[in-house]
């Protein structure tokens, strides 16, 4: 018998209580509650989605025909920086910040962060840092580095436009955000989950944000302290970076990369949390194997720290480095195949829902393990050598970062989206946009992957005639285009189901966390009383009390005992 | 066999610290068989194997990277090993001393933290480096001798401390995770952070030693080889001194990182699968 | 508890980025050979001093932290401005450095050696500066009478804070006064 429990009423009243509804606009820029700057992160992530694709859809039409001079080498180079910048800093980063300040604190079963203000000031000055990244436009142009802006590219003789310190004062204030967040949700998570949720009864989903902030925590002051030595360098004339005075080009590239390649994990390991939830709930069975699924995670991201010198293989670093390395970047192989096979685990044997969200996520686990495989190709040294700049990189990272964290944003956004509108979107559009959406990513970056195989370089504005590039590179912009279109069927798909959608019920999916015991959307104050936590499925324990997780033994509850 | 594998050494100091803590973990079990045992026993063949195995006479002689896995091994994996197969029920004065031991990394684990980067990097500073491995008096076999490759008594007191003191710091570093007390363990994701930072700690030390120039580390003369060690090395051993330093600080950045990394999630599997609700770790099986 | 816990990770996460300018400053300062302006450039004796000034500042910050969980305000008022004059004292000792060597040409733009030890150190000098405008907001506090409350976190979590500034300049100032002579001492 699981009967509710009080939960306790904060010392002070939340904040924001005394603004209201009416008052519009204000509401929104005033708020400090976490579910409205969590909806601000996500919108903000898709204007910058939407910003972001339309340079890639300008450089595509530049690539459409070999010789093109559609756009000039300097614009182009302004486009594939900025393209990149955003994408990684201001979609990918505040998207998995919006749904983490959105549901952690609803799935813990608190009412707030833990500090509601310094929420609001990171998401404020997350935007700024863009809208700052942006205004280089206008200050005489933009970045045109590359998004890691290798030195001594970086430096004032090879950039003289204002943009490398507009990407630095961009980057810098954001990543301040990205900080204090991570630092927000890790204490929210330590101190305010309901007094019976111990850690091994958190969701998926909270462990991979909990694991996240520790590797924002860790990783990002890697990436201020180079910014801040660039902007040295750049406005007062230092010389860490200038390799004509003395400066170093690989120090960039190490900070840089301490920082970059964990923020891969950074970005993927909550979309890892979403699809376990997403996964669970549309097959009707809980998570195959937690301790692994969260294990891994936290695998993942020690291993994040050990492996950043493969991105430099062909920096000349000498063998032994280099052999050291590919090893270690094999082994991030084995956690990742860990959830994968977790997931897959997951699916067997259960009812599944096809819906748009759980589409999604079967999808990923096809693109993630493309993505994973030509990752491994880039450990063994010598291939790395070979393909290392050209297009196979390009559809490696477009693989890892759409097809792992893009699509298992999505995932989410569907599975959740009945919870922060109160709406039911159209399944019909929502299939029209996961097939537009999927021809039209495997059509523009699996044909990369050839081209990167006959010798393509990236980063370089225009390509002649050569046999094969033109017709590969027709399809890539082809495919471009079609996501473009699958994206406006996503913006009515959006409007469609605020205008016209059915009220969604508290728990249309039969979901299993906290989120899904109270109202949609959630009122301000999220929850008076909760159940008691006996498992990770709380509301699963309370909805089906005859078949609660709680009855069961260990093994069985983590789906690790052995099917007869 | 290659002939590398001939080089064993045998001294008599070493054979006295293995004595000693076999006798101890004797005494602190009552002279019975307690759970754990084989662990114990475990670490002490594998403390034997790095004070005796050719891998000893590698690294006094020639090689920084047989050095550096000697101390990986002892602090990382021997002195664990120690702490873990520590009898679960001491008895007599051994007990007080258990328990007066774990109460104090309870309440500062993080000495332990210190005490197991602190001797890693101490050993690590050119100076004291220099100072345990061989010295200009060849000819000495080791075989026999009371410890050490030297006739200078300082020199052999080096030797001597420079194995025990990376034992003891990994028991101190492994006592607030693996201590015999159970109810006196860090919490393990506590422990999973205190293992993070270390592997930063020790990573910070590969990466120096990597890529500090070649010879800031190189104390074999030039040319020179005791016992001609060099000749007898297989081929494609990486010999040259600058490889070697390479070597040794990627076996202590990636290898070594790995070590804390398995620790981490042994420990945290271990606590996550178990249904002890206090939140500890399970007992050791 | 909240508080502190933030305060602890923020920390955590500065360790890194004060780890990366170091890794910066012994890149360039002593490799591929120790950087001989580090001896002869670099007054010892009277870095030395300041820095004992700024590492009792965390004894008298302890003091403070003692007295107010005493709730002895007087003391704690006493002990908190003192910790502010010592910051003081430091941050003037790093101006006077800063004229000296500026007078030598030693500008931040000189060379990769100027440029790193004047990112480390300003870095640093930053962060005992923020340290002192708060320290100089919880005295205001202190006065107000805010902090008579012995529950109250604020001054453990500034506390956390200001022995991390200091910790951190004990390091740096090994790493870029003290080491530098040592290993001369050793090379001679």
């Amino acid at each position: 018998m699981i009967t509710d429990v009080e939960l306790p009423e904060p010392e002070k009243s939340l904040p924001g209580a005394t603004v209201n509804s009416d008052q519009g606009l204000l509401m929104w820029i005033s708020s400090v509650d976490h579910k409205q700057i969590g909806i601000m992160y996500l919108l903000m992530a898709l204007f910058y989605l939407f910003v972001g694709g339309l340079l890639a859809l300008l450089m595509r039409v530049q690539l459409l025909v070999p010789n093109n001079h559609f756009l000039a080498p300097d614009a182009y180079n302004q486009l594939f920086t900025m393209h990149g910048t955003t994408m990684i800093f201001f979609v990918l980063t505040p998207a998995i910040l919006g749904l983490a300040v959105y549901l952690v604190p609803l799935q813990i079963g608190a009412n707030e962060m833990a500090f509601p203000r310094l929420n609001a000031f990171s998401f404020w000055i997350s935007l700024f840092g863009g809208l700052l990244l942006y205004f280089s436009f206008l200050a005489g142009g933009a970045p045109d580095a590359g998004w890691f802006s290798y030195a001594p590219l970086n430096q004032t003789q090879y950039s003289a436009s204002p943009g490398i310190d507009y990407y630095c004062i961009g980057l810098l204030l954001s990543g301040i955000g990205t900080v204090a967040t991570a630092g927000n949700l890790a204490v929210t998570i330590i101190t305010l989950r309901t007094p019976s949720m111990q850690y091994k009864y958190m969701p998926v989903f909270v462990w991979m944000v909990f694991i996240d902030s520790f590797l924002i925590l860790a990783a990002f002051p890697s990436l201020n302290a180079a910014l801040a030595m660039l902007l040295i360098d750049r406005q007062l004339d230092g010389h860490f970076f200038n390799t004509d005075a003395g400066g170093s080009a690989l120090l960039w590239q190490h900070l840089f990369w301490l920082f970059g390649h964990p923020e891969v994990y950074i970005v993927v390991l909550p979309p890892f949390g979403v699809l376990s939830e997403v996964f669970q709930v549309y097959s009707r069975k809980p998570i195959f194997g937690y301790p692994f699924v969260v294990g891994s995670g936290i695998a993942i991201s020690l291993l994040a720290f050990g492996v950043w010198v493969h991105h430099m293989f062909a920096t000349g670093m000498g063998h032994t480095v280099n052999s050291f390395f590919a090893v270690s970047s094999m082994l991030i192989g084995i956690p990742t195949g860990v959830k994968v096979f977790n997931w897959l685990g997951t699916m067997y044997g259960g009812s599944i829902r096809f819906t748009t969200g759980m589409l999604f996520a079967t999808a990923f686990l096809v693109e993630f393990t493309i993505g994973g495989l030509s990752g491994i190709s880039f450990a063994i040294v010598p291939i790395d050598w070979q393909l290392t700049d050209t297009y196979y990189v390009v559809a490696h990272l477009h693989y890892v970062f759409l097809g792992g964290s893009l699509f298992g944003l999505f995932a989410g956004l569907f599975y959740w989206f009945p919870k922060m509108s109160g709406r039911m979107y159209s399944e019909r559009l929502g299939n029209w946009f996961f097939w537009l959406f999927v021809i039209g990513f495997n059509l523009t970056f699996f044909v990369q992957h050839i081209l990167g195989i006959i010798g393509m370089p990236r980063r370089v504005y225009t390509y002649p005639a050569l046999a094969g590039y033109s017709a590969l590179n027709l399809t890539s912009s082809l495919g471009a285009f079609l996501m473009g279109l699958s994206m406006l069927v996503f913006l009515y798909l959006l409007y469609d189901a605020l205008k016209r959608g059915k009220r969604a019920g508290d728990n249309p999916w039969d979901g299993y966390t906290f989120e899904w015991l109270t109202s949609s959307p959630p009122p301000l104050k999220n929850f008076t009383t909760l159940p008691p936590v006996y498992s990770f499925r709380p509301v699963h324990d309370l909805n089906h009390p005859e078949i609660g997780d709680y009855k069961k033994p260990d093994e069985e509850k983590y789906g690790t005992k052995d099917i007869d | 066999m290659m002939p590398v594998m001939h080089y064993w050494t045998f001294d008599l100091a070493s054979l006295a610290i293995l004595l000693a803590l076999g006798l101890l973990y004797g005494s602190m079990a009552g002279w019975r068989r307690q759970r754990g045992a084989g662990l114990y026993g475990a670490g002490l063949v594998l403390l034997a194997l790095v004070q005796f195995s050719p891998l000893h006479t590698l690294a006094l002689t020639c090689s920084m990277s047989a050095h550096m896995i000697g101390h990986m091994l002892l602090l990382l994996v021997v002195a664990p090993l120690l702490v873990l197969g520590l009898p679960r029920r001491p008895t007599g004065w051994s007990a007080t001393h258990i328990d007066r031991l774990s109460a104090f990394f309870s309440t500062a684990p993080w000495i332990g933290w210190l005490m197991g980067l602190g001797t890693m990097w101490f050993w690590h500073i050119p100076g004291t480096y220099r100072a345990s491995l061989a010295h200009g008096d060849t000819g000495i076999i080791p075989l026999c001798t009371l410890a050490g490759p030297s006739t200078d008594w300082a020199a052999n007191l080096i030797h001597l401390v420079h194995p025990i003191s990376l034992v003891m710091a990994g028991v101190c570093f492994a006592w607030p995770l693996l201590g015999p007390r159970p109810s006196q363990r860090m919490f393990p994701l506590t422990g999973v952070l205190y293992l993070f930072t270390a592997c930063i700690g020790c990573s910070l030390l590969g990466m120096l030693i990597t890529f500090a120039p070649a010879g800031s580390y190189y104390p074999y003369v030039p040319g020179q080889s005791y016992y001609a060690m060099l000749s007898v090395l297989p081929a494609g051993w990486p010999a040259e001194p600058a490889v070697d330093q390479q070597m040794a600080g990627l076996l202590m950045w990636v290898p070594g990182c790995l070590i804390y990394l398995t620790g981490a999630i042994s420990l945290f599997i271990h606590w996550i699968t178990d249904d002890d609700e206090a939140g500890q770790i399970a007992p050791v099986h | 508890m909240a508080q502190k816990t933030l305060i602890k990770l923020i920390v955590g996460s500065e360790t890194i980025f004060f780890l990366a300018l170091l890794m910066a400053f012994v890149y360039f300062s002593y490799v591929p050979t120790l950087n001989p302006r580090l001896v002869s450039r670099l007054d010892l004796t009277s870095t030395g001093l300041f820095t004992v000034l700024l590492l009792s500042s965390s004894f008298t910050f302890w003091r403070a932290e003692v007295s107010f969980r005493r709730g002895q305000t007087k003391q704690l008022r006493l002990w908190l401005i003192g910790t502010v004059v010592l910051g003081i004292v430091f941050l003037f000792g790093q101006g006077l450095e800063y004229r000296t060597l500026f007078r030598e040409q030693l500008t931040i733009s000189q060379g990769t050696f100027t440029t790193s030890f004047f990112t480390l150190t300003g870095f640093h000098g930053l962060h005992v500066l923020i340290g002192l405008i708060i320290l100089s907001i919880v005295i205001y506090l202190a006065f107000l009478g805010d902090l008579d409350d012995p529950d109250s976190v604020l001054l453990p979590s500034v506390g956390i804070y200001w022995h991390f500034v200091d910790a951190v300049w004990a390091v740096v100032f090994m790493v870029v006064y003290v080491l530098p002579h040592v290993l001369a001492d050793s090379t001679l």
